[in-house]
């Protein structure tokens, strides 16, 4: 398992060297998430906050019983998601999108390393699958299972077909 | 004879009344060495804005100080709605009406929001300004907030204001026109007063400043704003007077504004 | 074994030829990607002018190697609630963000010279000084060339200090005094006093690379000096703002510029009291 983990860790921390990101994040975040599963579904954008020191996206989206929940992701500060191609228009109120993200603990509706594609056109924005760091880390986050209570709801998302490597800042 | 003398001696006259002029000129630099207000006839570049500069009151009526000018446009429904939610202790012809608790104030520099462009040029202290001068730019430096502005003078054009972050102080451009330097700026965030009364602006909103040094010792400035959301027509500055400071080694207070000291509660 | 031996070489060659690739990134179209080799452009060593990148967040310029410390020094650290984790140099580690009492979570300025740790910087000459521009709350400081002194210890601190500098063959060598010890070093919660002074060593050996060396004594809060240092690259332009911004020069390289980067701490003060995103960041208590 160890083994197995060793490349993809290796490859993520002189990633993270090589392009000054910080190999923790300047908040700690250890506890907050649940690394072994994830939530992909279609969402409804409600609110887009782009300030520091988190861009934050909320949208709506349902759960398998129907019930209509507002999520939150905090996603990186609005300097590196420029770097990252985003910026304060990325996102609108009503936007369609199909997200993947990884869910924190028990019950809180909010989450992180989230991936978003665009309905209306398929472009992407976020993640492409890595998440977590340290002992946390998780190398694809599309191969985990979907959080019980929403493997109803699940979507199938495109391929993420973009040249670039996605950014590490986007976890 | 007397003919062949003619000449020279015209010359001679003309010298002798050249140097008379020069002599005299030159005593009259002396004499107006640190005449502060008076016209200076000391060398000066007029495309040389160098130099730290103290905003003065001359020219301007009393309490003029602190605002673009008192001939604020009439306000658009935008930006009535915004402006009767400002609280300000102060009843003038530009506040919102005097609020006699300080608790209920909502100035958000009262809680070290950046004081923002145009209103540090004068508020709250009179625009603690210096210029400096590279080959692609005019950087101007501000005593408040320590904050300064990039005026690129390299050929860029302003960015678009719809897809920019918007900021505190904006994206600027300069350039020459004869002998005033033209400043161009936009991209504001609209959460900052134009001035301590509370005049609102938005992110449509443009600035243009014409600044021209008349001598070496003081710099003109009007600074006119544009903003089609928020006012009907441009508010026209009143035309600033800056003085030259004039010491060697100078250096601006750091003046930055810590929440932590003010601990004042955040009112929206 | 000895295939997986070639196999593990042949993956660990890709990964660096990778982190050559990410690290030439430049964040502009047009402009020429910053070359990890040495630089042929021309340059003049007696000139630091240009945007030079920020080498790595957390991992600061001083580096990791503190001295011990005082008495005086131990008390101030031990009340440091640090929120980054896995350093021997926070003096714990706390998982709920409700115990971080870290200054920037209130805005506080960064101070130097951990405001080296948030912002890429400029620097821009100028008759009499170096100005030193920063990102991250979009301040500046003043190297002053023109032979002033530094002000004595009745200065009243700053939270960026007093900076004097002065050129030794083609290092410019500068110090500075005067920080208020409200700020940490680093991320970390390394602390200071008012008595910190700081020689800061700059060399530019070549058009892309400055050398730069930092020693920090206080012999108020350490035992011994701390030094670090790193070689920073040039920039055309921050990447952390919008690619495009300004266009293109005519010779088809984008117009550079740094990012305005404040901490607003009416905008900021949501987030870290965990509304509306309740208990990011931090494990919840309830």
């Amino acid at each position: 398992m160890t083994r197995k983990l060793a490349v993809p860790f290796i490859l993520f921390t002189l990633t993270l060297l090589s392009i000054g990101i910080p190999l923790f994040a300047h908040h700690g975040t250890a506890g907050v998430y649940d690394y072994t599963v994830r939530i992909t579904t279609k969402a409804t954008v409600t609110q887009y906050i782009w300030s520091n020191p988190h861009v934050q996206i909320y949208f709506t989206l349902k759960n398998d019983k129907g019930e209509e929940q507002t999520w939150g992701v905090e996603t990186v500060s609005p300097g590196n998601a420029l770097a990252n191609g985003w910026t304060k228009n990325s996102f609108k109120y009503g936007d369609q999108l199909l997200v993947s993200f990884v869910p924190a603990k028990g019950d809180r509706t909010f989450g992180t390393c989230t991936q978003f594609v665009f309905v209306s056109d398929g472009h992407r924005l976020g993640g492409s699958g890595r998440c977590g760091a340290g002992a946390e880390a998780v190398a694809d986050m599309n191969t985990l299972p979907v959080k019980p209570g929403y493997t109803k709801v699940e979507v199938k998302m495109p391929p993420d077909d973009r040249k670039r490597p996605e950014s590490e800042q986007e976890q | 004879m007397i003919r062949k003398l003619v000449g020279p001696f015209f010359l001679i006259t003309l010298v002798a009344l050249a140097s008379l002029v020069a002599f005299a000129q030159n005593t009259q630099r002396g004499t107006q060495r640190g005449n502060a207000g008076a016209t200076s006839s000391k060398t000066f570049d007029p495309h040389d804005l160098s130099g730290f500069w103290d905003l003065t009151n001359t020219g301007l009526p009393r309490g003029a100080l602190n605002q673009t000018s008192n001939n604020r446009p009439q306000m658009k429904p935008w930006g009535l709605e915004k402006f009767k939610k400002t609280k300000t202790g102060v009843a003038n012809a530009l506040s919102n009406g005097a609020y006699p608790n300080e608790k209920d104030w909502n100035d958000p520099i009262r809680w070290c929001d950046p004081t923002g462009f145009p209103r540090i040029m004068w508020n709250p202290t009179p625009a603690g300004m210096r210029f400096a001068q590279t080959n692609e730019e005019v950087i101007q430096f501000f005593q408040n907030n320590r904050a300064w502005r990039d005026i690129w003078t390299d050929g860029r054009k302003l960015p678009d204001a719809e897809t920019a972050d918007s900021l505190w102080y904006g994206y600027a451009v300069g350039h020459w026109e004869g002998d005033t330097f033209v400043v161009s700026s936009n991209g504001f965030i609209d959460t900052t007063w134009l001035d301590q009364y509370g005049s609102p602006h938005s992110d449509q909103m443009t600035v243009e400043e014409r600044y021209r040094r008349v001598d070496r010792e003081h710099l003109e400035m009007v600074l006119n704003i544009t903003d089609p959301k928020t006012y009907v027509g441009t508010w026209k500055g009143d035309k600033k007077i800056f003085q030259l400071v004039e010491k060697p080694t100078h250096d601006f207070p750091e003046d930055i504004c810590a929440w932590s000291e003010t601990k004042r509660p955040v009112l929206q | 074994m000895i295939y997986r031996r070639t196999a593990l070489f042949a993956l660990l060659a890709v990964l660096a030829l990778m982190q050559i690739l990410f690290a030439q990134r430049g964040p502009q179209r047009g402009a020429p990607a910053p070359s990890t080799a040495a630089s042929t452009l021309p340059f003049d060593p007696h000139d630091i002018s240009g945007i030079w990148r920020n080498p790595g967040g957390f991992d600061p310029i001083i580096g990791m190697n503190r001295p011990p410390m005082t008495d005086w020094g131990k008390e101030k650290w031990s009340k440091t609630r640090a929120s980054a984790r896995n350093t021997p140099l926070a003096f714990g580690f706390y998982q709920d963000q409700k115990d971080w009492n870290d200054p920037l979570f209130q805005c506080d300025p960064s101070g130097y010279p951990r405001n080296l740790d948030y912002s890429n910087y400029r620097f821009v000459k100028l008759p009499d000084e170096f100005v030193m521009f920063f990102e991250r709350d979009r301040v500046w400081r003043d190297l002053w060339t023109d032979g002033r002194k530094l002000p004595g210890p009745d200065a009243k601190p700053r939270w960026y200090g007093y900076a004097t500098a002065h050129w030794e063959g083609d290092t410019l060598v500068v110090e500075s005094s005067g920080y208020d010890e409200r700020s940490w070093i680093d991320p970390y919660g390394s602390i200071h006093s008012d008595q910190m002074r700081i020689e800061e060593r700059f060399k530019r050996v070549d058009h892309d690379n400055l050398e730069f060396t930092m020693t920090l004594t206080d012999p108020k809060a350490y035992t011994g000096a701390w030094t670090g240092k790193k070689t920073l690259k040039w920039m055309n332009s921050s990447q952390q703002i919008q690619k495009g911004l300004w266009g293109q020069r005519p010779d088809g390289s984008a117009y550079g510029d740094m990012r305005e980067e404040y901490c607003v701490y009416s905008i900021e003060r949501t987030f870290w009291q965990g509304r509306p995103l309740e208990g990011v960041g931090g494990e919840d208590k309830k």
